[in-house]
């Protein structure tokens, strides 16, 4: 029989904060939410408390000095979690600015048990504990007064069955009473690099829970905070050997016999090439396929919108709900909040095709410090979809240098399955557009350069190779001569 | 930018015309104002609801009928036995008008502050045992 204790486990209801904690909230911890101003301490905390609170979980939220409690609610009720329905009957605000005003911490302990006692909450929350701690005589006595207070305070709450929460502008190596006493701990940051803003939350400690460790980003909207852990989806099961991947058609005649009978269904393939050489049409011809066969897609755009605002068949496919797509207008977004945007699309609309047009455009819209390893970005994204079972096309745009043979920025190309290069070359005094298989990894495929027309119908690729030799190198020369 | 004290003061409907109010409505209305300040001190601090009265007075009264709270902005009882005299010295129906005038601009401000329906929540609360009729 085990007969050891069970932590119970409760939801905190902020998307993504669960699985940092390895699960939840202890039940009857101890807690710390820290960080500077602005960081959202407050707003997490309200969070936790309306998605747990209820007639079974009541909660008390003690306010100290800082935010003036009418500012709280007027501000707090602009997030969607703020239920006015419970305040009052499950949620009790306490101001108790005039108990710490002669600083006698015995004075605001028997106020805090008081209440405690007499709404009998599950969850309590102290905003800013901080202030509690400013307002500690100087000196040695000072310290002992608040020591023992805040030992006092942690054995009342935990023997209340009290969840408790402490808020306030601790930093994570300060040596205070506080951090010793805390079963848990979540620093809240924000660092600005550039023009950009990046919020960060970490979980500095969690007693008796495996806890992600390491800062996540976060978000905040109206709905709150939404956290993006540093995780990438779970794996789907082996479904056999790459080379036994079905094929799926890739929507432009005559490249699925150059990529040996279509693309392999789940492969992440690159599409490298010069403005114009018709990325994003192949691009979305590979949506169009899929739509024509009753897959839906999912597309994220980072280039300008003209391209889609075009291609009316494009957005009839979104307008029919066959194709969902994803246009950021943020510039400093991390990369857990594109994959979870793109992730979420998928597992909502099963989605078996992701287009990500372009890859080029990608890093404008990415925070710095995500621009900073592009190749590290690219992986998170390709990896996080790969796990999801998606086939992926990624467009990249390359600068037009004609006497290179470059098939990627940043070695990405090692990242994806399939590579294709698209290529302008001259021949007999006009510019002309070729393209190649360069791999498609586990299979045979074409290795030749096949020319190709953009006219009404899309992409219409050569039957042939190209006849001509030297094209990669700029001096073309008819085969036949060669 | 609409600041909820630059609008004329709302003067809340008159009571029944007869009887006119008597020193039990006094009593009532002083009532609701103890209700209201018991439930409102821990939640915006005894300071705090002196000061939203104290601005709800201003807005709603003109000088003369105004009380001088200076002395009494820190404590909620001081203030309501200084309002019990100075409804006295009013007289029953001058007093009943001012009360509802003050405390109709003190829910309006609230309101401004908090939302129409966190307001009428904590008010209903706090009046949860008065008779009907009589926290108004």
């Amino acid at each position: 029989m085990n007969d050891k204790v069970q932590i119970g486990c409760h939801p905190t209801g902020v998307p993504g904060l669960d699985v940092l904690l390895g699960g939840g909230l202890s039940e009857f911890s101890f807690n710390v939410i820290s960080g500077a101003p602005g960081t959202g301490k407050t707003t997490l905390a309200h969070q936790i408390m309306f998605a747990q609170a209820g007639s079974d979980r009541r909660a008390l939220f003690f306010t100290v000095l800082g935010e003036p409690p009418l500012k709280m609610l007027r501000y707090q009720q602009q997030f969607a979690f703020f239920d006015v329905d419970k305040v009052d009957s499950c949620i009790r605000y306490i101001n108790l600015a005039e108990d710490l005003r002669t600083g006698d911490f015995s004075g605001v302990l028997e106020r805090i048990v008081r209440e405690v006692e007499s709404f009998s909450p599950g969850l309590v929350f102290v905003d800013s504990f901080r202030s509690v701690i400013q307002m500690a005589k100087n000196g040695n006595e000072g310290v002992a007064d608040l020591q023992h207070f805040i030992q006092e305070l942690g054995t009342r709450m935990t023997s209340w069955q009290a969840t408790t929460f402490l808020i306030g502008e601790y930093a994570e190596d300060e040596a205070s009473p506080v951090m010793t006493v805390a079963d848990g701990m979540l620093s809240l940051s924000q660092d600005v690099v550039g023009n950009a803003a990046v919020r960060k939350i970490r979980v500095v400690k969690m007693r008796g829970q495996d806890h992600m460790a390491g800062p996540h980003t976060f978000r905040m909207t109206g709905d709150g905070l939404r956290i993006y852990p540093r995780l990438l989806p779970p794996a789907p099961e082996p479904d056999g050997a790459d080379s036994a991947a079905p094929r799926i058609a890739s929507g432009v005649p005559g490249l699925d016999a150059m990529l040996g009978g279509g693309l392999p269904r789940g492969h992440a393939m690159m599409v490298v090439g010069p403005t114009g050489s018709g990325k994003t049409i192949l691009s979305t011809a590979f949506l169009k396929q899929g739509a024509s066969q009753g897959e839906h897609g999912v597309v994220a755009y980072f280039e300008k919108c003209a391209a889609r605002a075009r291609d009316p068949a494009l957005l009839r496919l979104a307008a029919e709900g066959k194709l969902t797509i994803i246009a950021s207008r943020s510039l400093d977004m991390s990369i857990e909040e594109i994959l979870d945007e793109l992730t979420s699309a998928v597992l909502r609309t099963g989605a078996t095709r992701v287009v990500i047009d372009s890859l080029s455009e990608f890093a404008l819209y990415l925070a710095p410090e995500f621009c900073a390893d592009f190749r590290e970005s690219v992986f998170r994204i390709l990896a996080g979809l790969s796990r999801l079972g998606v086939t992926v096309l990624v467009t990249m745009g390359l600068d037009d240098s004609f006497t290179e043979l470059r098939f990627s920025k940043g070695d990405t190309a090692f990242l994806v399955d399939a590579v294709l290069a698209m290529r302008y070359v001259e021949i007999e005094g006009r510019l002309a557009k070729v393209m190649s298989v360069v791999k498609v990894r586990g299979s045979a495929h074409s290795t030749e350069l096949r020319r190709y027309e953009i006219g009404a119908g899309g992409i219409e690729i050569d039957g042939a190779p190209v006849c001509y030799t030297g094209l990669l190198s700029g001096r073309p020369h008819p085969a036949a001569a060669a | 930018m609409t600041k909820y004290d630059d609008q004329p003061a709302v003067r809340a409907p008159p009571l029944e015309p007869a009887p006119g109010p008597d020193e039990h409505d006094i009593e009532n209305g002083l009532r609701s104002w103890a209700q209201l300040a018991a439930y409102l001190s821990p939640l915006i601090g005894p300071a705090g609801f002196c000061a939203l009265y104290a601005r709800a007075q201003r807005v709603a009264l003109a000088d003369a009928q105004r009380m001088d709270i200076r002395t009494s902005l820190r404590s909620p009882d001081l203030l309501l036995e200084q309002l019990r005299a100075h409804m006295a010295e009013l007289g029953p129906a001058a007093a009943m008008d001012a009360n509802h005038a003050v405390l109709a601009t003190f829910t309006r401000l609230l309101s401004g502050l908090i939302g129409a329906r966190l307001t009428e929540r904590l008010q209903a609360s706090a009046w949860a045992d008065m008779p009907e009729g009589n926290s108004k």
